[in-house]
């Protein structure tokens, strides 16, 4: 991993069109401003775990529907 | 009809948990306009097109599935529902309302999302959290870090990331169901 100290106001650039800019730091949270050209996605990290997730959580199959009831009645 | 149900569930924060939503068989009059879609999981469901939850960005990973209703079953003993989706009725999301096995469960309900639900009570939230069912049950998991948010008012819904690192996006749930349950 490549680390990098900036401060208020500076940048670092990513291949030959991507900048991201510290804007403010306040309380630990600190504002990023992304320039990129359209066809690169931006996301924050948990939104793509997020995403996972749920793909995971929608292939229920009636298997499990049965067993998570029989799995109540029992406790 | 909503109003009755919403002031019984949340006089009762922890158990027992009314059933809400609507049943899987559900017995309307015969005058009321009656949807009905073929599931996956639940063969054919009728509905009041009225029960439709709207999510308006869908959910993360389905952004393109808008329309859900909440189906629960007629097991009162059940604390999971099912969050079917209308539009690709092969999806359904087993859900659980997080204040079951975890009491304490809370967060900060920001601008964005009063807007995008247009709370103007937050007696009307019905707060859900997304639960992934392994193979091997036991290992089951909730996403604590993104609940389902419903605005039972206008049956708009959003799937909102929390900024807390408490929550876990895999929870383990069993221990606390577990514990919920005896302690009834």
């Amino acid at each position: 991993m490549l680390i990098l100290t900036r401060k208020v106001g500076q940048s670092i650039i990513i291949g030959e069109d991507i900048e991201i800019k510290i804007l403010e730091i306040v309380d630990g949270q600190i504002k990023l401003g992304i320039t990129a050209p359209k066809n690169i996605s931006v996301l924050r990290k948990e939104l793509v775990e997020i995403k996972d997730e749920n793909l995971k959580a929608a292939t229920v199959n009636k298997e499990a529907l049965s067993q998570l009831e029989n799995f109540i009645k029992k406790h | 009809m909503w109003e009755t149900i919403l002031i019984k569930r949340f006089s009762f924060y922890c158990f027992p948990v009314f059933p809400i939503g609507i049943p899987i068989k559900p017995e309307y009059e015969s005058e009321e306009l009656i949807m009905q879609i073929n599931t996956k999981n639940f063969g054919i469901i009728e509905y009041n097109p009225d029960d439709v939850i709207y999510f308006e960005e869908g959910i993360p990973g389905f952004e393109d599935l808008h329309n859900f209703l909440i189906i629960t079953d007629n097991n009162e003993d059940m604390p999971f529902k099912w969050l079917q989706s209308i539009d690709n009725t092969d999806i359904a999301f087993a859900i659980i309302d997080p204040r079951v096995f975890k009491p304490n469960y809370t967060f900060e309900i920001d601008d964005e999302l009063i807007q995008a639900l247009q709370i103007e009570d937050i007696n009307h939230l019905l707060i859900y959290v997304i639960v992934v069912i392994p193979d091997e049950i036991e290992k089951m998991t909730a996403n604590l870090k993104a609940p389902i948010i419903i605005n039972a008012r206008n049956n708009k819904g959003k799937q909102v990331i929390l900024d807390n690192d408490e929550y876990l996006i895999k929870h383990p749930i069993l221990e606390e169901l577990k514990n919920a349950y005896s302690n009834t």
